[in-house]
Parts: structure tokens; sequence; C-alpha cells
């Protein structure tokens, strides 16, 4: 066990190595674009507008500005968690012409992909300031908090992405079956819907999505809602990121060895 | 020491042929092939002690020369048995691995060497060198996809001539490059070789590993047979 987080850190100081070749894939998929990443921010933009006039046609919600900036910190949040996860099932087969000429360290490609996906997300901060600006949400030292919750979805991210990807060149379904899961989050996540429309009866069954934690404790402090329930996410997103580094272990010492042989 | 040392070293291949039919597999043991119920042997009980030389290993396709290089340079670890490397190891397996069509030539050397794990400060310096080098001159501000062949090969050539390693593993590289080429390539890889303690050509070219090499293994299913 000590090996296998002692790996992940190697790898992880190695940071020259692996952001090299994020901003290499980076530079090669936007080249010959004009707004280059940007791009993905404006799609994102688009969805947060479009779902926030569905509700203030349909639901009129009570505070309509502080609505948008609420889903927009969701939204962008999850697609890059979302694409992060997705994008790992098929990294290997993707990586097939290095990994299998040279003896790379496939743990490599997590942080590739993840710092990929990441500067992505940094871009979309933009708008999310923009809304911060419009909305009635004061910002506060509570702010701060947020960077706790990214942390501990980024470790989430790496050590769920090392399973995936460690799992979907052994099992060829794992694509399809990660897909259709995170698209059922999504919906079942408090993303584009709030928490609060909930029946009181059923609220208790949000506790069941491990998602939902994790997002909250970046999201929470970043609309000043420190109270008990932050502590209760904390809580258990630590104990759900326990959960995964051992769950990802034990995948990684039965087939990180043959995974090569499966590409 | 630079030493290589191989004990009873199988790879299997894993196969989606739990169900094999038995004709198929009447007909896999009558040609000879290695498919096993959910396997493919690549290796059968490797046994090898290799010390300083150059070695050739030989034999038809599908006889587990590139599964051995691919052993022999840590991309796969072995199903069963042991293998004990001490030396620091070079494999020019694929001569155009970690080539990016979108990349230009020079972006491409940069790419390639800190693949390679060329150490930082060193890429810059290399990188001029190598530019010098190939000859390509305007070429390499130009994306790889516009290259032909013989422009990757020299480019890939031309990277490979300065990774150097105290093992240096080879496959099929012996006859490779145009004509104008082959004669440099071909020097070239003698000064490769001289300057690594361990040389291993994996070739269907027996005549050129005979005048090389200093011991040759002959590989048929997965088997070293002599």
């Amino acid at each position: 066990m000590i090996n296998f987080l002692k790996d992940f850190l190697r790898c992880f100081l190695n940071f020259r190595y692996w952001s090299y070749f994020t901003l290499i894939n980076i530079k090669i998929k936007y080249r010959d674009s004009i707004i280059g990443p940007f791009w993905n921010v404006i799609s994102s933009t688009i969805l947060v507008l479009a779902l926030s006039f569905g509700y203030l046609s349909f639901l009129n919600p009570e505070n309509f500005k502080n609505f948008i900036y609420y889903i927009a910190l969701g939204i962008f949040i999850w697609i890059f968690i979302s694409n992060s996860i997705n994008e790992g099932t098929s990294i290997l087969e993707k990586k097939k012409n290095i990994i299998l000429e040279k003896n790379t360290n496939i743990k490599f490609f997590i942080y590739e992909l993840i710092f990929s996906n990441f500067i992505i997300y940094l871009h979309s901060f933009v708008v999310i300031f923009i809304l911060l600006i419009i909305s009635d949400i004061s910002i506060t030292s509570y702010f701060l908090l947020s960077t706790i919750g990214l942390f501990i979805i980024l470790i989430n991210l790496i050590f769920l992405i090392n399973m995936v990807m460690i799992l979907s060149p052994v099992f060829k379904d794992i694509k399809k079956i990660v897909e259709n899961i995170l698209l059922i989050i999504f919906f079942l996540t408090p993303l584009i819907w709030n928490e609060e429309i909930m029946k009181p009866k059923l609220k208790f069954l949000l506790n069941f999505n491990p998602f939902y934690h994790l997002i909250s404790i970046f999201r929470d402090p970043l609309l000043n809602k420190i109270n008990e329930q932050y502590f209760f996410h904390l809580g258990i997103s630590l104990l759900i990121t326990f959960c995964i580094i051992i769950i990802s272990y034990v995948i990684n010492k039965k087939y990180e060895k043959i995974v090569r042989l499966y590409l | 020491m630079t030493d290589i040392l191989l004990q009873n070293v199988s790879l299997h291949y894993p196969s989606n042929r739990k169900n094999i039919s038995l004709r198929k597999k009447i007909i896999n043991s009558a040609f000879g092939k290695n498919i096993k119920d959910n396997h493919i042997e690549g290796l059968s009980n490797i046994n090898l002690h290799l010390t300083e030389g150059i070695y050739g290993l030989y034999g038809p396709n599908g006889s587990g020369k590139t599964s051995l290089l691919k052993i022999l340079s840590k991309i796969y670890e072995p199903t069963f048995g042991n293998v004990n490397i001490t030396g620091s190891v070079s494999s020019l397996i694929n001569i155009h691995f970690g080539f990016t069509e979108e990349l230009s030539g020079l972006e491409n050397i940069e790419f390639k060497l800190i693949l390679s794990e060329v150490p930082y400060k060193e890429v810059n310096d290399l990188s001029k060198k190598i530019a010098n080098d190939c000859g390509l001159e305007e070429y390499l501000n130009l994306p790889l996809r516009t290259y032909s062949s013989g422009m990757r090969f020299r480019l890939a050539f031309f990277i490979a001539k300065y990774l150097n390693s105290e093992i240096l593993l080879m496959d099929e590289w012996i006859g490779t490059g145009d004509e104008k080429l082959r004669d440099m390539v071909d020097n070239i890889i003698k000064q490769k070789i001289s300057k690594s303690k361990i040389t291993i050509i994996a070739s269907h070219n027996l005549e050129k590993l005979n005048s090389i090499c200093s011991k040759i293994f002959y590989l048929e299913n997965g088997k070293i047979l002599y």
C-alpha cells in the first residue's frame, strides 16, 4: 500500500514530465482554433444559460441571480469530473503507441489527463466570476475552504481514474458502464436542481450519492454555506476518499502488471 | 556490471478464447500455434544469462523475438519466472514510436527526447544537434504529417542516434532506410553498438546477424531452440 501511494507521489513530483505532455496535447488540440479551450467554456456557459432560463420560465425561482451562479458552479465542476473519468477509460488505448514501445509508468497519464481537463476548467472561472459579481453572494474568507474541497476532489479523481484506466482494457464494457453511471449521477446529483426542492422525506437518499458530498464541499463555501451540513459532507468525503484509495489499490495490485498485454 | 538474467520466463497474452472449439484446437495444434484455452503463449520457459556482447534473436514471425525484447525492456512483466537486469536499457523496438503527426519536426525531436527521459537541461542542446545532423532543414518547421516515409525515418533515426544506454535492444533495424541512407544507418548502428555493453538485435536477416553478433538465439513458438 505504501509503495502504491509512493508511486503516485513519485509520478506527481515529476511534474515537468507530465505537464509538458499536457501542454503539448492542448497545443495540438487547439492549434488552429482562434479561441482554443474557451470553446469548452462557451458550450458549458450556453448549457448553464439555457437551463437557467428554462427554470426562470417554468419554476421562477426566488433568487434567479444566485440560482444561475449555483448552477454554473455545479455544472462546470461536474464537466471537469465527468470528462476526466470518461477520458480515463480510453487513455491507455490512446497512449498505446508509447506504452507498448517504452517502459513508462502509466500513472503519468492520470496526471496528464487531470491537468489537461483542469486547465480547461480554469477557463470557466471567468464565467463563474462574472456570475458571482452579478449574484447577491459576497466574497468572504469562506471561499478559501473551497480549495480544500477541490483538493479532495482531485485526490478522488486520481484514484478513480486509476481504477477505470486499468480496468477498461481488461473488461471492454467498463467504458460504456462508466459513461452511463456518470449520466445517471448527473441527474441524481443536485447540479441542475436544488436539493431544497426535494421532499424532506426523500432527502436522506442524497447521502448515498458520493458525488453529492464531493461537489458540496467545493460548492458550499463558494455559496457561503458553511454550517453543520458542510462539515458532514467533509467527513463523508474523506471517508469516500479512503474507500476509493483502497479499492484503487486492490485493482492496481491485481491488474496493473497485465494491463499492457490487453492493449 | 551489466548483466541480464532470465529464469523460466513465460509470457501469456490474454485471449478471449475461453470457449474455443475442438475443431480450432485441432487446427491450432496441427499448425503449431501457441493458442491455449484463454491465452496465447508469447514466450515459454526462457532461460538466458547474457553478459557483455552482441546477441542476435532470429526466428520466423510470431516466434517471440519482439515479446522477448519487450520483456527485456520492462514493457511487459513476465507471467511466470524472474527477470533480473543490471544496467540502463534503451529499446529501439519501433523507430517511429512517440511521433505526433500534428507537431513539427523540431517539436517532435523535443517531444521524443523528453519521452525518452533525457534530462531537461540537455534537451535544448541535443535538439539543436539532431536538427543540424538530420539534414531536414526547413522541413523541420512543418508538421510531421507532411513528411515522406524517408524523411520520417531520417528524423527518427537521428533522434535514436543520440539516445545511449548500457543495454541496447533493437528490433528489425538492419537493412532499414532507403538506399542512400543504408550505409550511413549501418555505420551509425555499429557506433551505437560499440557504445553499449550488451546489444540484442532481433532480425529476419540471418546473414547480417552473423556478421554482427557473437551469438545468435533461434526462437520458434516462444521457445529458444538453440
